[in-house]
Order: C-alpha cells, then sequence, then structure tokens
C-alpha cells in the first residue's frame, strides 16, 4: 500500500484532522487504483492521465548497475557526469551550490532503510546504505534533479506548458509534492518533514540567486515565493503551403 | 504546388539489450574503447552477446522519434526501409512495434525509455529487413515473427510483395512497390559465409514488384512511382550484397520509377543513373558505425518528377539530428 495512503489513514485516525496525505492518498486512489482498473493511458504524472506504474521503472539504467558477485552498485550514478535524465534529454544539472543538510539527508535515508527490507530495489537501497555521508548527499542531489527534469518533461509536453511551478507559498505544488513522494522512500509520518526541509532548502538556495539554465529546459527561478520552471516550447516545423495527402 | 515529403529513416534496430555491440565492429573503435566495451559489455550482458548482432542506441533512436514529432505538420508520411530490430525474435521485435504503434502520452514519449511514431499521427510505411528475419543472434533467416507482429501495417501485401498510394487533393498520386528480398534460406547467400547480410534479388519477387508498378500506372492517370526495398542495390561490400542487384535497378529504370528507397548498408549514399536515383539510408538507430547516424527528408515534386534529399546527421552533443547536405 502506498506510504500516503497508510500514512493518511493513520493520521486520519488518530486526530481526526484531514491532513495534507489525505489529499495525496486520494490522488493516489484516484490514479492509481481507479486507473489501473479501468486501464489508463502510458504513464504520467498527471493524475488524469496515469495508469498504475512501477515508479521505479522510470529511474535511469545508471542507477541499477548489476557488477560480478550478485551485487548492486549506485556508485557509477555517482561518477556519472551526466546521468541520463528522462528520455534521452540533456541533463538538468544541480549546481553543487545546492548541499542538503544532514537532517535532510538522514530523513531520506531511513526512509530507503525502511524499504530496503523488502521489494524490488531491496539490493539497490541496501547499496546506498554503505554510501559515505558525501556519497549520499550527492546521491540525493541527483534523485532529486532527475525527478525535477522528468516532471518538468512530461509537463512540458502533455499541457505544452511554458512554465511549471514547483512550489508556492511554502509548500510544493501538489502533483509534484506526489511525485516526489512516489520517487523517494521516505518512512511514513516523516515525509511530510522531509518534504517541507526539501522545499526550504531549495528555496533558500534559489533565494541565495541559484538560477538553473539549460538549453533543452529552459530556466528555474525562484520568484516572489515560488519556485517556477519556465521551459522551452517544443519546437514544430510549419509550412504553411504544405497541403498533407490522403492514403489510397 | 503539391509536393510529397516524407521522413526516411532505416536501420533502426530495435532490441532487447540496447547499446549491444558485436565483436567484429569493436574492431573499429580506438583500443580503449575496445577494452571498455568489452568489459562492460560482458560484464552486464554476458560474454555470448559479444557474438550477437550490434544493437541500437535509445538516445538515437529517441532523437529520431523527436524528428519526426517536431515535424509531423510538414510530411506526409514516415518511410522506414527495413531492419527494425536487431533479429526477428520477438523480444527483439516487440520495442520495434512499440516504436511504431504504441500510442505516446507526452510529445513522441511513451514513457521515460520509450518512444512512438505514432504520436506524429503520420502514416508509417515499412517492411522487413534482414535482421527483421533472423530466427536467432546467429543470423539464421527465416523468422515467422515479424509477420505475425507487424504484417496488419504493411499495406496490400501478397507475398513479398505491396504497394500503396497517397494522393494530393489537386489528383497528384504517388504510389510506392516495396519488395522485400530478404533470404529465404541460408543456400541463396551463395556463399554460406555470407548469410547474415546478403539478399537476393528473387525473380518471383522481382516480377512481382514490375507487376504490381504496371497496374498501377495503368489504373492512375498521373501517378508518380517510387520503389522501397531494404538492401542496396549497388555495388557494396561483399557481405552485405543484394545479389543479383542490377536486375532491380534495370527493371526500375525500364519502368519508369523516380526513385529507389533503400538502406542496409548504414551508410547514406545516393547513385544517379539516367532518370532514376537509388537513395541510401544512413541508420536511425544502430550503435554501429559510431558518429554516422542518420535521417532524410525526401521531397517528391509530381509535376516535375523529381526528387530531393535533405540529410540529417545525429549530433551526440545536443542529442538531435542537424542537417548535413541535400543530395
Amino acid at each position: 500500500m502506498n506510504q500516503h495512503f497508510r500514512n493518511a489513514l493513520t493520521r486520519f485516525a488518530d486526530d481526526a484532522v484531514v491532513p495534507p496525505e489525505l489529499q495525496i492518498a486520494n490522488k493516489w486512489i484516484e490514479t492509481v487504483v481507479i486507473n489501473a482498473f479501468v486501464g489508463g493511458e502510458a504513464s504520467s504524472f498527471l493524475p488524469a492521465k496515469r495508469r498504475a506504474r512501477d515508479p521505479w521503472d522510470d529511474w535511469s539504467v545508471d542507477f541499477v548497475v548489476h557488477i560480478p558477485g550478485g551485487s548492486f552498485v549506485a556508485e557509477r550514478m555517482l561518477e556519472h557526469d551526466n546521468a541520463d535524465i528522462g528520455p534521452a534529454q540533456k541533463l538538468l544539472d544541480f549546481p553543487s551550490v545546492f548541499v542538503p543538510s544532514s537532517r535532510l539527508v538522514s530523513l531520506w535515508i531511513d526512509g530507503v532503510a525502511e524499504f530496503a527490507k523488502s521489494g524490488d530495489r531491496k539490493d539497490v537501497d541496501a547499496t546506498i546504505l554503505k554510501l559515505s555521508t558525501s556519497e549520499r548527499s550527492e546521491a540525493l542531489i541527483r534523485r532529486i534533479s532527475y525527478i525535477v527534469a522528468l516532471y518538468a518533461h512530461q509537463r512540458k509536453y502533455e499541457d505544452q506548458l511554458s512554465s511549471v511551478p514547483l512550489a508556492a507559498s511554502n509548500r510544493f505544488d501538489l502533483n509534484f509534492q506526489l511525485v516526489l513522494s512516489e520517487f523517494l522512500p521516505l518512512v511514513p509520518d516523516r515525509s511530510d518533514e522531509f518534504l517541507s526541509l526539501l522545499q526550504h532548502e531549495l528555496t533558500t538556495a534559489f533565494k541565495a540567486g541559484w538560477n538553473l539554465e539549460s538549453e533543452e529546459w529552459g530556466k528555474v527561478k525562484f520568484e516572489g515565493d515560488s519556485i517556477i520552471l519556465y521551459m522551452q516550447k517544443p519546437k514544430t516545423f510549419e509550412d504553411p503551403g504544405f497541403e498533407l495527402s490522403t492514403e489510397g | 504546388m503539391a509536393v510529397f515529403r516524407f521522413i526516411h529513416l532505416s536501420d533502426l534496430h530495435f532490441c532487447l539489450h540496447p547499446l549491444r555491440r558485436n565483436l567484429r565492429m569493436l574492431h573499429r573503435r580506438r583500443l580503449w574503447e575496445q577494452i571498455d566495451s568489452f568489459q562492460n559489455q560482458a560484464r552486464d550482458l554476458g560474454l555470448s552477446t559479444l557474438v550477437s548482432p550490434s544493437s541500437y542506441d535509445p538516445a538515437i533512436t529517441a532523437a529520431a522519434a523527436r524528428f519526426c514529432y517536431d515535424r509531423r505538420r510538414i510530411i506526409d508520411a514516415i518511410i522506414v526501409s527495413g531492419d527494425l530490430a536487431t533479429t526477428g525474435k520477438p523480444i527483439d521485435l516487440n520495442p520495434a512495434r512499440s516504436y511504431i504503434e504504441d500510442a505516446a502520452l507526452s510529445g513522441p514519449y511513451i514513457n521515460s525509455f520509450s518512444q512512438s511514431l505514432a504520436a506524429t499521427g503520420r502514416r508509417i510505411y515499412f517492411l522487413p529487413g534482414n535482421h527483421d528475419m533472423y530466427r536467432d543472434d546467429s543470423g539464421w533467416p527465416g523468422s515467422p515473427h515479424f509477420h505475425l507482429m507487424l504484417e496488419k501495417h504493411l499495406p496490400n501485401l501478397t507475398g513479398s510483395v505491396g504497394w500503396w498510394t497517397r494522393t494530393k487533393a489537386g489528383g497528384q498520386v504517388l504510389g510506392c512497390v516495396y519488395g522485400d528480398f530478404c533470404l529465404r534460406s541460408v543456400t541463396d547467400a551463395g556463399n554460406v559465409a555470407f548469410y547474415h547480410g546478403r539478399g537476393r534479388a528473387y525473380p518471383d519477387t522481382l516480377k512481382k514488384m514490375v507487376a504490381d508498378t504496371i497496374a498501377l500506372k495503368s489504373s492512375h492517370d498521373r501517378i508518380t512511382l517510387i520503389w522501397l526495398i531494404h538492401f542496396a542495390p549497388f555495388q557494396c561490400p561483399t557481405s552485405l550484397q543484394l545479389m543479383d542487384w542490377q536486375n532491380v535497378t534495370k527493371e526500375a529504370e525500364r519502368l519508369g520509377v523516380l526513385c529507389t528507397l533503400c538502406g542496409h548498408t548504414h551508410e547514406q549514399s545516393k547513385i544517379a543513373r539516367d532518370k532514376h536515383v537509388v537513395y541510401c539510408s544512413g541508420s536511425a538507430g544502430s550503435v554501429e558505425p559510431v558518429g554516422e547516424s542518420r535521417v532524410h527528408v525526401i521531397e517528391i515534386d509530381p509535376d516535375r518528377s523529381t526528387a530531393q534529399r535533405q540529410n540529417f546527421e545525429y549530433k551526440a552533443m545536443d542529442q538531435s539530428f542537424q542537417s548535413v547536405s541535400s543530395d
């Protein structure tokens, strides 16, 4: 069962307050459960278009590298200067100016440790647990940049958007939050803390004047209290004089 | 002025194993790259895959899908001249099938790692190449799976030959006759050492192509005809030869076929003789040869009976195809 669904049920039972997770849980039910059975379309980050998928399928192959001896390592990912982002898109690189706090990393590592006990990725997760502190930090940065890029890419093509909000009013955009939560193993009841801390740290980094620029993706900027991705529009060739032929 | 415009792709070489390289291809690389490729592939895919046929680079096929998607409003259709897959095994054909027919959600993307030409909304015309008909990694010909999985997309196919037409509002018609010259048996290769890469211009297939071409000409007043085959109908390395290729070009010229589109060699080339032109496409996905992947835009002017081609080369730095020449 999805961690947020469990989380929401627990909190709902505990204090009878509708927690933010319930919104996420609702979306999760709507997208994963309903679409799985009625047959959703191809994988999408947009709830209405999404069907059940294993989010780990979307990770770059570089995150799962097999080595002799039967174990998996994530080392190659860390060495990789150009971690594969999305469908062969250029890297949206988070420069080293963003260094996650030890608390943020430890919240993530706690989740990894919990989920490493079982599941398809237990070997990968177990390997992450063996990484040094700095390597863990770097691994988290790469994962977050990967998620941002993947999310932005899909929104760009699905909605033909030229800008996508990642965060506003000191909260992550709900869709983006859902994706973050789905991709990063987090301990139920600590996901709130992780997400708000991550939002705070990213915002701080952006406030310090950190603009991400990429020819493919456009710019990531901090404006007001929002983090917004400004993306280049997909290029479509036009020929007004061209007349489409018909078959037959 | 009504022109027919197509994107011409060839030799995508989809496979279960992306980035798989064959030992014979490795010698073309620099020494340190040879060692690196050998070590990585032996580790990740197993030593035995080094004697399997080379496969595809997902970055290149993704760029080809984007190329087609970006130009969807200025083309009539997409033509793929064979070798969609590395072998005719269902497990290798499946990503090729997906690339041809699966619905995409975001642009040309099915998901993070898969793309689809179907997102262009344009008809995709293709035919099998020798790799599509491999029964296994040894290259033994005669796999039935390509036809079982993809035959529904081959219009008017009878035996090894089919045809299709496109019509402009002004009444101009473009007809294409396509023929499959893949080996039916290893012994047809002439020299058994070359059964992987050779084709044969079987007389019955050629005869059917001629008959279909004549039938199309007689049933349309204003038709421009092209042929589509996988093997290159000109002199090429022994191991890649289409045996009796002269018969193909002779018939095409005799029938007034404007041009023949082909692939197979992974090298872009143009051979013109009299009024007939052979446009050979580079590979739009294969890992080999490195740095020479190509896609093409073919423009056919039915009123002037001329064909022109624009060539685009894959630039790894930009992960996109960029215009390099026209011929």
